[in-house]
Formats: C-alpha cells, sequence, structure tokens
C-alpha cells in the first residue's frame, strides 16, 4: 500500500508492518481501478489468456512503452512522491567486536555469551521489541515464561556498558571484510530527529540470527482474503491480542502449524480441521486430536469460496472425496525458509537439506556464523544452544576470553518433521508470488518455452521481483520448477539475494549529502565582492565564479561583450585564483619536467616563463599551462583550474611509482595564492600606478618573464603571461592581502578605464586569438600533433606519451587538426558543435567546430574547430552545417584576430 | 568495502583509496627502440585473474602514498600489503 501524502508519500509498503498513526493515510496498490472492482479480478476471468510473458509477447507493436504505463498501473507498481523528500537523515559509523543480527531467542543468547567475555556487541533487531517468535510463541525458558525471560535478557543487555542494543534497525546490506549497513528507523516522537539513520558497521565477527519465514502452500484460491499463515495467525494473537478469525481450517505439511492452531484455540478461537497433507498422523496431530478437533491426515485443500472474502473451502481426502467445510479463516503453513540474505550477501552459497525441505547456510565466506531458525535450527532449545555457543566463540575469536556460559534451557519446543507439498493440483490460479502474482501455471508455462533455470525463470515470471525479494515465493518455486523438471530440488540452485534486505528511502542512502551538502561549494575570496558588483555566477568544476557583471540593462552577451573590449582597448581586472599552481623543487626537478612535459623545461633560464603541454601515456594531451623557473631546483608549474588537483595528484603518482629515485619534491600550491590579472593596452600603466618595487617595463620584464618583490607594498609574483592575446600581469598574493590588493587596483585602475571580466568575456578573447583550450578543443584522442607541435618529436630525450606518438595511427595524416576557421559571409552565426561537411559523399563529416563567439572587436562571428588533414587545408572554403543551411568558412592557422601576436609584447 | 591497512594510517575504509589496477608493469624504453607490440603490450594489456592479484593503490583522503596490494579478488582477503620498490610476492601454494 502507499502511506502518506505530497512529499511524504511512500508507497510499496508492506501494510501489516506499518505502526498505526492518529491520521495515518494509506491506500491500496495493488488494485486499480479500486479494491472492490480490481481490474486483475477481471484478469482473473481472462486468466488462461494472460500467461507468464504475456505482456513481453502481446505488446511489440509499436513498442513495449505506449502500454507500459497501463500495465504497471494495473499491475500495482506503487508512484513516487512528486516532491523533493523532507525528511532528514543522519549517517553513522560504528566498530564492534561482534555484531548480532536478529534478537530472537538465538540471537539473545547469544549476545548474552558474547557480552559475558566483555567484547564490543551490537545486537540489532527489525521490530520495535526484543524476542522475535519467542514474544508470540508458547515456551518457557529457564524456567520462566518466554516474555518474562525476554525482559531479564534485555535488561542484562541494557546494564552492560560494551553492549549496544538498536531496535526497529533492520540489516540491509552485508559487504566485504564484514562491514554490514543497518538501517535505524527512527523513533519519530522528536521532532527534530531524523527520519531514519543509515549505520555502516565493521565488525570482526558477525552472528547471523535472522529467523525464518513461513512459506505458503500453493493450492487454488490460496490468494482469497481469509487465507493467511499459521505464524501470522499466532503472532496477531500474541503481539496484539487479535484474533484473525471465528472459524478456522490450518491447513499443514509439517508440526510447526500444531503450536499455531494451539494457540488459536487458547485464544478463542474454533477450529474447522487440521488438514495435514501428511499421511501419518503426527504426535502433535494426536495430541490436539485428543482435546477434540477433527484432523483430516493425507488430505489437501483444492479451493476456496467465497466473496469478498473466504466462508467457505473445499477439501480433498487421503481417498479421493472431496468435502466442503465453512470457514472464515485458513491458516496454511507450507514449512519454513530460513532468512538467508546476509549469509548469501557475504558471499555463502546455501545449500538445500532434504530433511528441513529449505535451503540452509553454505560454509561461510566471512567472518560469520548463523545459529537459531536462519540456520534450519527450527527448535527452541537447538536454537538457544547453539546461539549461546556461537556468540561465545565470536567474541573469543574476536580477541577476547573464551567464556562459555550454559546455554538457557527450553523446556517447551515445536517439532517440525516436514513433507514437502510443492503444490496442490487442481484448476484455478495457484499463486507462488502473491506480490508479483506469478501462478503455479506460470513456472509450468516457463519450465516448457525451456525458460528453467532459476535465474531465468525469475526474469520470465517476475517471480521474487517484487519489494519482498522473494521471501515467501522463492523456495515454493524452486520445489514446483523440480517436480516440473524431475530432478532434486538440491540441483535447481537459487538466485542470489541482493542488497538490500528492504526497501530503502533513497534519502537515507544519501544521509546529509543532498542540496547544498551534496558536494562542497568553492567560492573565491572575493566572492562577496563580485556579488556586490553585480556578477552572475557559473560553476567551473568545484568553483562558482563570475561568468559576467551586466549593469542595468544589459543582457549577459551584452556584458560578456563589453567586458571583452575593455580588454582589447584598455585594461580588464579577473579573479585567476583557482588557477593551477604546483611548486616542483629538488636536484631532479629539471629532469623530472623534462619527461612530464612534451616540450624541454630543463632549458629554461630562471626568471622566465613557457608555455607548456602535458600528455599522457597514450600521448593525448591532457592538460596545458605555463612553468616557470624560480630557481635552478626550483619550478612553478601552471595547470588549468579544472587540473590543478588532477595534474599534482598524476605528478605524485609518476615520481612514487614510476621514477622512485628521482629527488624530487611536488606541492600543490593553489590555493596558497589568489590571482589578480591585469589584462589590456593599459594594464602596465595600472601596475605602475599601485606601486611595484621592480621593473615592469616591457625591456626589462617582457613577456613570459616572472618577478616577486612588492605590489602596492604586500608581497606577489608576477608572471607575465597572456591568455587573451593582450599585455597581461599575473599578479599571485597570500589570500589575506587578496581583498585590499584588488581593491586597490580596482580604484587606482579606474583613469584607466578598468572593468571585471568574468569567465566568458575571457573565452572569448582566447577564441578570438586561437589559444588551445583543454577539453573544448581538444577530447581523449587530441594530441600534440593534432595540434601543430610536431616539433616535440624532435627532441632528444623521452617525455610521459612520447613513444605513442610514433604509432602508426598517431602519424597518420587524415588525423582531426586543429584550425580556425573564418567565415566568408560576416552576418553568419556559427556555434560550437557545427559539423564541417565532408567532400566525400560517403562520410557525414570532416570535423566540427569546437569554439565560436562573435568578436566584438572585428564585428563577426570568429571559430576554431578539428578538422580532418586541416592544417594542410589552410587557405581552403569548406561547408558547416548550421541550423539554417551550409555556411561557407575558410580555413585559416587558429587565431582571427592579432594572429602574428604581436599585441602581447607591448 | 574493503578494510585497507594503509601502511602510513592504519586501518581505513576502501572509500579513502584509489585502486590503479595491476602493479609492477614495467615501463618498456629507451622509446626508440620499443616495438609498437611491447608498446601496446605496456599500455594495454592487463591481467585479470581469478585468484591472488597484485595491485597498486593510493591513499588518496588520507596519507596520499601509492603501495601495491596483494589481493584474492575472489574473496577480497588481502594477503599482502607493501611498497612500490618491494618485489611481487610468490604465491604460496595452499
Amino acid at each position: 500500500m502507499e502511506i502518506g501524502v505530497g512529499a511524504e508519500m511512500e508507497t510499496n509498503i508492506v501494510a501489516t508492518q506499518v505502526t498505526l498513526q492518529e491520521g495515518l493515510q494509506a491506500r491500496a496498490v495493488n488494485c486499480w481501478p479500486s479494491v472492490r472492482f480490481d481490474i486483475a479480478a477481471a484478469n482473473n476471468a481472462l486468466a488462461r489468456f494472460i500467461p507468464a510473458g504475456f505482456y513481453y509477447k502481446t505488446f511489440l507493436w509499436p513498442n513495449w512503452r505506449v502500454y507500459e504505463p497501463f500495465i504497471r498501473r494495473a499491475a500495482g507498481l506503487g508512484r513516487p512522491a512528486r516532491h523533493p523528500d523532507p525528511n532528514s537523515y543522519e549517517m553513522r559509523y560504528a566498530h564492534c567486536d561482534v555484531l548480532i543480527v536478529g534478537a530472537g531467542p538465538a540471537g539473545l543468547a547469544a549476545a548474552a555469551a558474547a557480552a559475558s567475555s566483555g567484547a564490543r556487541v551490537m545486537l540489532v533487531e527489525q521490530d520495535a521489541t526484543l524476542g522475535g517468535s519467542l514474544r508470540w510463541r508458547s515456551g518457557e525458558v529457564d524456567g520462566a515464561p518466554g516474555a518474562v525471560w525476554i525482559e531479564r535478557q534485555r535488561t542484562a543487555l541494557a546494564a552492560s556498558p560494551e553492549v549496544r542494543v538498536l531496535t526497529r534497525t533492520a540489516a540491509m546490506g552485508y559487504f566485504d571484510h564484514n562491514a554490514l549497513a543497518l538501517l535505524e528507523e527512527v523513533d519519530a516522537s522528536t521532532a527534530s530527529a531524523p527520519r531514519a539513520r543509515l549505520w555502516q558497521v565493521r565488525a570482526k565477527r558477525v552472528v547471523l540470527a535472522t529467523g525464518a519465514i513461513e512459506r505458503p502452500i500453493v493450492f487454488a484460491g490460496n490468494d482469497r482474503p481469509g487465507v493467511m499463515l499459521a505464524s501470522a495467525v499466532a503472532q496477531y494473537i500474541g503481539d496484539f491480542g487479535v484474533l484473525s478469525g471465528r472459524r478456522a481450517v490450518f491447513f499443514t505439511n509439517n508440526d510447526s502449524a500444531y503450536a499455531s492452531a494451539e494457540a488459536y484455540l487458547a485464544a478463542g478461537g474454533a477450529i474447522a480441521a487440521i488438514v495435514d497433507s501428511r499421511p501419518t498422523k503426527s504426535e502433535r496431530g494426536a495430541g490436539i486430536e485428543a482435546s477434540g478437533v477433527r484432523v483430516i491426515c493425507g488430505g489437501a485443500v483444492v479451493a476456496t469460496h467465497g466473496r469478498p472474502a473466504l466462508s467457505r473451502l473445499s477439501v480433498r481426502k487421503a481417498g479421493g472425496d472431496t468435502i466442503e467445510i465453512a470457514a472464515d479463516l485458513l491458516a496454511i503453513s507450507g514449512g519454513w525458509s530460513p532468512t538467508l540474505h546476509l549469509h548469501c550477501q557475504s558471499g555463502g552459497a546455501p545449500r538445500w537439506d532434504e530433511g528441513l525441505a529449505c535451503l540452509v547456510p553454505g560454509a561461510s565466506v566471512q567472518s560469520e556464523n548463523s545459529v537459531g531458525a536462519c540456520a534450519g535450527e527450527f527448535l527452541l532449545s537447538e536454537a538457544l544452544a547453539h546461539g549461546a555457543a556461537t556468540g561465545a566463540l565470536a567474541a573469543h575469536l574476536a580477541g577476547f576470553r573464551f567464556a562459555p556460559s550454559p546455554a538457557p534451557q527450553a523446556i517447551s519446543s515445536i517439532g517440525f518433521s516436514i513433507e514437502p507439498l510443492w503444490r496442490v493440483g487442481g484448476r484455478g490460479k495457484a499463486f507462488v508470488d502473491f506480490q508479483n502474482d506469478v501462478t503455479a501455471d506460470d513456472l509450468a508455462l516457463a519450465q516448457r518455452e525451456n525458460f528453467i533455470s532459476v535465474e531465468h525463470l525469475k526474469r520470465y515470471t517476475t517471480l521474487g521481483m517484487g519489494t519482498d525479494q522473494g521471501k515467501t515465493s522463492n523456495v515454493n518455486a524452486i520445489g514446483i520448477m523440480s517436480e516440473l523438471r524431475q530432478q532434486p530440488a538440491a540441483v535447481s540452485g537459487v538466485t542470489r539475494y541482493r542488497f538490500p534486505y528492504k526497501p530503502i528511502a533513497l534519502g537515507a542512502l544519501a544521509g546529509m549529502r543532498r542540496g547544498e551538502k551534496f558536494k562542497p561549494r568553492r567560492r573565491l575570496t572575493l566572492h562577496d565582492w563580485h556579488q556586490a558588483n553585480g556578477a552572475v555566477f557559473e560553476e567551473y568544476g568545484p568553483w562558482t565564479r563570475p561568468a559576467h557583471y551586466p549593469r542595468a540593462g544589459e543582457t549577459g552577451w551584452m556584458a560578456e561583450q563589453r567586458e571583452a573590449l575593455a580588454v582589447r582597448n584598455k585594461v580588464g581586472i579577473f579573479d585567476g585564483s583557482p588557477l593551477g599552481k604546483i611548486e616542483v623543487l629538488g636536484p631532479d626537478a629539471a629532469k623530472f619536467l623534462d619527461l612530464v612535459y612534451a616540450n624541454r623545461m630543463s632549458n629554461l633560464e630562471i626568471g622566465k616563463c613557457r608555455y607548456g603541454l602535458m600528455l599522457n601515456e597514450l600521448g593525448v594531451i591532457i592538460d596545458d599551462g605555463v612553468c616557470s623557473r624560480l630557481a635552478d631546483d626550483h619550478f612553478l608549474v601552471g595547470t588549468t583550474s579544472a587540473g590543478a588537483g588532477r595534474i599534482a595528484a598524476w605528478l605524485q603518482e609518476w615520481l612514487q611509482c614510476e621514477w622512485v629515485d628521482l629527488e624530487v619534491l611536488v606541492a600543490p600550491i593553489t590555493q596558497c595564492f589568489d590571482v589578480i590579472t591585469l589584462s589590456g593596452p593599459n594594464a602596465r600603466d595600472l601596475l605602475s600606478e599601485v606601486g611595484v618595487d621592480f621593473d615592469i617595463s616591457a625591456k626589462m620584464m617582457p613577456h613570459l618573464t616572472w618577478s616577486g618583490g612588492k605590489v602596492g607594498g604586500m608581497n606577489a609574483r608576477v608572471f607575465r603571461v597572456s591568455y587573451t592575446g593582450e599585455v597581461s600581469f599575473e599578479i599571485n598574493v597570500a589570500p589575506s592581502d587578496m581583498s585590499k590588493l584588488w581593491h586597490v587596483c580596482f580604484e587606482v585602475g579606474q583613469q584607466f578605464g578598468v572593468t571585471p571580466v568574468g569567465i566568458d568575456a575571457w573565452s572569448l578573447l582566447r577564441t578570438e586569438r586561437g589559444f588551445l583550450h583543454i577539453g573544448a578543443d581538444t577530447d581523449g584522442t587530441t594530441t600534440p600533433l593534432d595540434i601543430g607541435w610536431g616539433r616535440v618529436l624532435k627532441r632528444k630525450t623521452d617525455f610521459i606519451g612520447r613513444r605513442s606518438l610514433l604509432r602508426p595511427a598517431d602519424q597518420r595524416e587524415d588525423r582531426l587538426n586543429f584550425v580556425g576557421l573564418e567565415l566568408i559571409n560576416r552576418e553568419d552565426t556559427v556555434r560550437v558543435g557545427f559539423p564541417v561537411r565532408s567532400k566525400d559523399a560517403a562520410k557525414a563529416t570532416d570535423g566540427y567546430v569546437t569554439s565560436a563567439g562573435f568578436s566584438p572587436t572585428l564585428k563577426r562571428h570568429v571559430a576554431l574547430g578539428m578538422l580532418e588533414r586541416g592544417r594542410a587545408r589552410v587557405g581552403e572554403v569548406v561547408a558547416l552545417i548550421g541550423d539554417r543551411g551550409d555556411i561557407s568558412a575558410r580555413v585559416t592557422e587558429p587565431g582571427a584576430f592579432d594572429p602574428k601576436g604581436e599585441r602581447v609584447h607591448g | 568495502m574493503l578494510l585497507i591497512n594503509c601502511p602510513w594510517c592504519g586501518p581505513r575504509d576502501e572509500i579513502e583509496f584509489r585502486c590503479a589496477g595491476q602493479s609492477h608493469i614495467a615501463r618498456p624504453g629507451p622509446y626508440d627502440r620499443v616495438s609498437d607490440e611491447e608498446w601496446a603490450r605496456y599500455l594495454f594489456y592487463r591481467k585479470n585473474p581469478k585468484g591472488l592479484h597484485s595491485e597498486r593503490w593510493l591513499h588518496d583522503v588520507g596519507c596520499r602514498q601509492w603501495f601495491n596490494i596483494a589481493r584474492d579478488t575472489r574473496t577480497h582477503e588481502i594477503k599482502v600489503i607493501y611498497a612500490m620498490t618491494d618485489p611481487k610476492p610468490e604465491e604460496s601454494t595452499p
């Protein structure tokens, strides 16, 4: 069913597991349009026309998607809430020596034994209270009624300082190296409490005491309201004091149902008959018969009748006669299936137990043991004894003294002695998977169509694919398939159980990592200044940076154009702080940089800067930037803003893993310096006015040099490098000085027409100038040879990626080359992604536009692109495939503005 | 979620680490004496054993040091953790 409304809505919830609260809103989902007129009930009449795989076979035209929404609606798949989850969730980590999953009798016995050794114990229970089946089953432990013994255990555990007990906490997954995920549903009574808490626990030993789930019996009409599991009848009585019917029939193939029948009798219910499929009357059968209950041995329920709920059922007796019995409750027990999910997830392979007719845990792969019903120990005395012994052993294996304590003694035990009854023959729908409406006939059809592997069977019929993941249906399906194939159940196999054990809110997995907390947002030191000056921010990698600074009445594009013009004509001020900065220091620093750059750095003079390319071992360009020599053994490697972290880690990897003998220290210092870039014809005048204590004249400090000293009285490193093609000074200062120096530059700059410049204009300026932008103009295939850097192969020494550039594929002449594209018609518009039409009709394109924009200086669109054989085609006119027809463009060297690069030397 | 005993920081969750795959791959050289095939083997050919596998790991959100792990790919059992410069451990016959 579905509970809650609006954002709080949750779907596919099991009705019996919801705690009732005042004002709870619930709707059924497994029937459409309504419970009284379920379209699936109409399907019942058509059942023989809608077999397994029907939908796959029928709704092929025009395609499945046309029909899927209607089918899913009728299939009762819930609707997700359409609003963000308003709840909060937490995540916690824990370590313990022994983690015990399940606080039934076996789990409690294990916890007591483990705790007595002094080990750190965690006991987790998915129910709100401890005790498991002992809460509602008759039975005495250590001479006390179950409930009293449970309370004693609870009190003792609560008093143990090293024990943590979590209720309403389900173990959802079992991962490598004994890591488990637990979901704790937090008591909603505290308003500030999160709705749920996801625990990640690392345990030295794990004891699985997850119990077993009763199986239904597969017979015609087993889905009629009024039919329920025998243990559920007993649990309703024990846990809630609810009698599920007035006049019941019990139908079983094992002894456990007799205990449920006795509880039902004791609570005042009347039993019309117990139908036991086993031909021989068991001791339990004889016992209850003596108290006046009719027991039909060798019989089977073959049909149920009544609308909307059960009123009568048909029983076929051993001799073949069929009798009718009036009843409003049919309690069934087809045996018990150990809850093996966690054992499976830990890597264990369950094995078939012929005597118990179910899967039981196989050999342990991780440090875990199963005890109690989940290990096939269905007798209370057995579960208690093994639980206590395993708890003591687990603590010992976790490094604590072995402290065997006497196991709790149980005087009353429920017998089992099952004889499998996988399917009762008869006409009508006999459900195997109640949630996904898979019947015994569907399994037979799948078998006829050769979907016999359990994994195929599951996907063809959808058996076990609901939110219950086959908890009640898997073993019956294995049994039925084995009968159909006339082979032992042991060879039929079992589908894997996967995380999570039960449905889990996505919000619980996300925890606090949502919204603003999903990923740390990196802001510039001057974020507030940019904001106050009208910046429009955008995300660039992890950074939030100004895209442009629109004035009143300006669009973003207009601002970009104005800012770009200011750089060309006067001076722009740009916050380049995220630019990657890595110091490389040591006697082998120059040798190392010769290996990591495609071009040589060891011959760079102190005080000079050089643009360089870094390649990966495939010869592909991964980053670019300016390298500056600070001293003989000391370099500053500049990277792109996006590459700052990645390149520093990459340099470390080469030093630690390959060139371990090189004496080099790599220090990422990106955050140690903020960067003010002044760019434009007035940049030098502005900087002089701010005040520098070193010579910044074009003669003394030409392009591609650097100097250190005071700028505006503050310590700074100033680099003459340019991204825009204009005279530029990149001023590196400590973040603590950033605000002051920026303000000084901005104030003093007013007389020189200084304009704040955002990323948009910055990118446009470099596109005009034809500079490469890694990741925009290049992709994961672009090599230096493709961008006209063939000279790197003239070097005498090795560098990362060099050998790859010699491969035939890298030397091919028809590779994509980096070129400029000059539009023939000045009115044409070009955008990134426009393909270049190929003259070869068999080929789609010859390349594409990688950077483009309207140049306010040239008054036309400018573009860069990757073009097949591009460099050999300079001068050729090509056709770009535009939105409204082809656009003619002439292939040029990159760089529409100042192609000779003269302005930067001004 | 593996529990990895970083040689510098002690046992930490796998989430703090990065695995860079097979270790002990010698970089062939000098570059002008390496055949295309030898270079291709260095770049692309990797083992995918069922059993003991030597891998390079980085304690990325920690000490940022690289080291080797010999891991059983069937069980994820970590057999040995050793330095980048140490030789590959021999697989002991059980």
